[in-house]
């Protein structure tokens, strides 16, 4: 007996109680669909997030004047000028610097007043964050040293303040002190943390320190680049370095403060998906292990039913393993069925929900392996049990069967 | 050399506390090209015998051979290639399979044997053709009658040509003028193509075809 006859065999003995076959296939199929689904998502999700990670900027490197364990927005103890300065001028691995400030505000315009960020930066903020502008002008360093009230304005700003009108020249107030807006950001989209970037206002960081914060060169973060993409953990951590310096920290203390890779936000967020995906796979698996008893439910059933086309087979020659591979292969046949079928239905399935929600669609061709293998494991370890009863049978007794 | 020979073969069943013995060392020799029958009145031990002469089931004790060989504590898988290459198995209730065409019902045990799928198909039109049923091949047992079922039954059963065709109360589910051709096709297999038959009856009509009969009684052979 070759395998394709035994698989004619099998096909023909399921063709024949279709009803019984689709419904048992049914369990798998929702197990498979799931699995499909849950890794699909997962993945839509993790390379949501990924892409607003690139959208940071490229090498980027952050230092916040905070320790990692504090939940606080902001830290008490400030960085200093003088920290920044150091590290200029020790670090060979920083390309450029911006020192950075922010803070929540109400904005108003003509009457119209807008809950918002405002930000204090400098011109190599842009740079940084690679963040193109609209129209109008960047912030240039005349107007930091100056201390100049311009502000450069975020897309959900603009359009909250102004709707389609003109911007460039006009007057906001923040705090009741006016600020020209000189220029109109290009979209930039929600950072990881999900919060929209475009919903920020942009002014010299010294304007910012005087008229909205009241220090004198302190700021709650400094946003670097580095050089070389290769170096960036290495420049991360001359930079922690220089900064423990400036902060007189002993070998020991631990530190007062942050600095973090983009690599770090990847790997972080990495790590987060991996272990959201495994226990997603874990609650679909379950869908799937059902639907494997459903279907040993079924085949003992088949192999009571079937009892004396069992006898009749062994009178006439049929080996132990012949009988037991002809239960099998239906089993398995079920199965992969019914993961084929799963296979289409969970990638449409996620296909319409990341549509809904505009995530990237990715059938990761690991969640087809899996789920294809997998359904062959629960067709064979479902399947086996009742393929090897109906083997044990005894000739004399199956064929006396009813 | 005997094709069959039962040397004091013993056949007891164990029902809870009590033990039963169906079978009281039995001995039988058949010679290759003779046509017995195995007469008895139920309860007899005619259907126990007919078990342990086709392999379907293992004797408590005892030895049986077919062509000289000890099947008595063969295991399973190796009764299992006796039953396929030494035994024809012809039922009362004819058991075909119910899902396949007569020529398939046919070639199933020339599948099992290893043939290949044309050469097996090719020999069931053969067999079918010999009893007659050249023009059924394609139909299922359903549509066929019960002669022309037991006829597939008997094409199916010599298709490895066994040692033995085995046939158990063969005119059973058939009508009288049915049961003689079914009968008549016996007599013409065995004097014609000298195949070795053993046929359980409790008809002494049917038993007086055979050469020469065999009665059971309480687990002995009387006569």
């Amino acid at each position: 007996m070759n395998i394709i006859l035994l698989l004619r065999v099998a096909i023909r003995t399921l063709n024949k109680h279709k009803t019984r076959s689709v419904l048992t296939t049914l369990g798998i199929i929702i197990g498979v669909t799931a699995i499909i689904t849950v890794m699909s998502l997962g993945e839509g999700a993790k390379n949501k997030v990924k892409r607003e990670i690139e959208r940071l900027g490229s090498n980027f490197i952050i230092a916040l004047s905070k320790p990692a364990k504090q939940k606080m927005m902001l830290g008490k103890k400030l960085f200093q000028q003088r920290t920044l300065d150091a590290i200029l001028e020790e670090c060979e691995g920083v390309n450029q610097a911006s020192p950075a400030m922010i803070q929540n505000i109400v904005v108003t315009h003509d009457g119209t007043s807008h809950r918002t960020n405002a930000a204090g930066v400098e011109p190599e903020y842009f740079n940084i964050t690679e963040w193109p502008i609209l129209e109008g002008d960047y912030l240039n360093h005349g107007d930091i040293k100056s201390a100049k009230k311009v502000a450069l304005i975020g897309l959900t700003v603009k359009r909250e303040l102004f709707g389609n009108g003109d911007v460039i020249g006009k007057t906001i107030r923040i705090k009741n002190i006016p600020f020209k807006v000189i220029g109109v950001l290009g979209e930039k989209g929600t950072n990881p943390g999900g919060q929209d970037q475009d919903d920020t206002i942009f002014m010299p960081i010294t304007t910012f320190q005087r008229k909205i914060a009241g220090v004198i060169n302190k700021f709650q973060a400094i946003l670097f680049s580095a050089k070389d993409k290769n170096e960036i953990t290495k420049t991360a951590l001359q930079i922690s370095s220089v900064i423990r310096q400036q902060h007189r920290l002993k070998p020991g203390d631990e530190d007062d403060f942050t600095v973090f890779t983009q690599d770090d936000i990847t790997q972080a967020t990495d790590a987060t998906f991996a272990i959201l995906n495994l226990l997603l796979l874990a609650i679909a698996s379950i869908a799937l292990i059902v639907g494997g008893i459903g279907i040993m439910n079924i085949m003992l059933v088949s192999v009571t039913e079937r009892t004396r086309e069992i006898g009749i087979r062994m009178a006439l020659g049929a080996k132990q393993h012949h009988i037991l591979n002809q239960f099998l292969i239906e089993a398995i046949i079920i199965c992969l069925l019914g993961g084929l079928i799963g296979l289409a239905t969970g990638t449409g399935v996620s296909a319409l929900i990341c549509k809904a929600f505009s995530w990237p669609f990715f059938v990761s061709k690991l969640a087809v392996a899996i789920s294809l293998i997998s359904s062959i494991f629960i067709g064979i370890f479902f399947g086996y049990y009742p393929a090897y009863k109906a083997s044990m049978l005894n000739p004399v007794d199956a064929l006396a069967e009813r | 050399m005997n094709t069959l020979e039962v040397k004091d073969l013993v056949k007891t069943y164990t029902m809870g506390e009590t033990t039963v013995t169906a079978l009281k060392k039995i001995n039988v020799s058949v010679k290759a090209g003779e046509f017995v029958a195995i007469t008895g009145q139920s309860g007899s031990g005619k259907s126990t015998l007919m078990n342990l002469l086709g392999c379907l089931d293992i004797p408590t004790s005892g030895a049986y051979f077919i062509d000289g060989e000890n099947v008595a504590h063969m295991r399973n898988d190796e009764l299992a290639t006796i039953r396929n290459k030494k035994i024809g198995f012809v039922f009362q209730k004819f058991h075909l399979l119910p899902d396949l065409t007569a020529l398939d019902n046919v070639a199933l045990p020339a599948l099992y044997a290893g043939t290949n799928e044309a050469a097996a198909q090719m020999r069931a039109k053969e067999m079918l053709t010999m009893v007659e049923l050249s023009d059924r091949i394609h139909h299922f047992p359903y549509q066929l009658s019960g002669g022309q079922q037991q006829r597939v039954a008997i094409a199916r059963a010599l298709i490895n040509k066994p040692s033995i065709l085995l046939a158990d109360e063969p005119t059973g589910n058939l009508d009288s003028e049915t049961g003689k051709t079914i009968i008549q096709l016996f007599k013409g297999l065995n004097e014609k193509q000298n195949v070795t038959i053993i046929m359980v009856t409790h008809e002494p009509e049917v038993a007086k075809h055979a050469q020469r009969t065999i009665t059971l009684r309480d687990g002995r052979i009387v006569s």
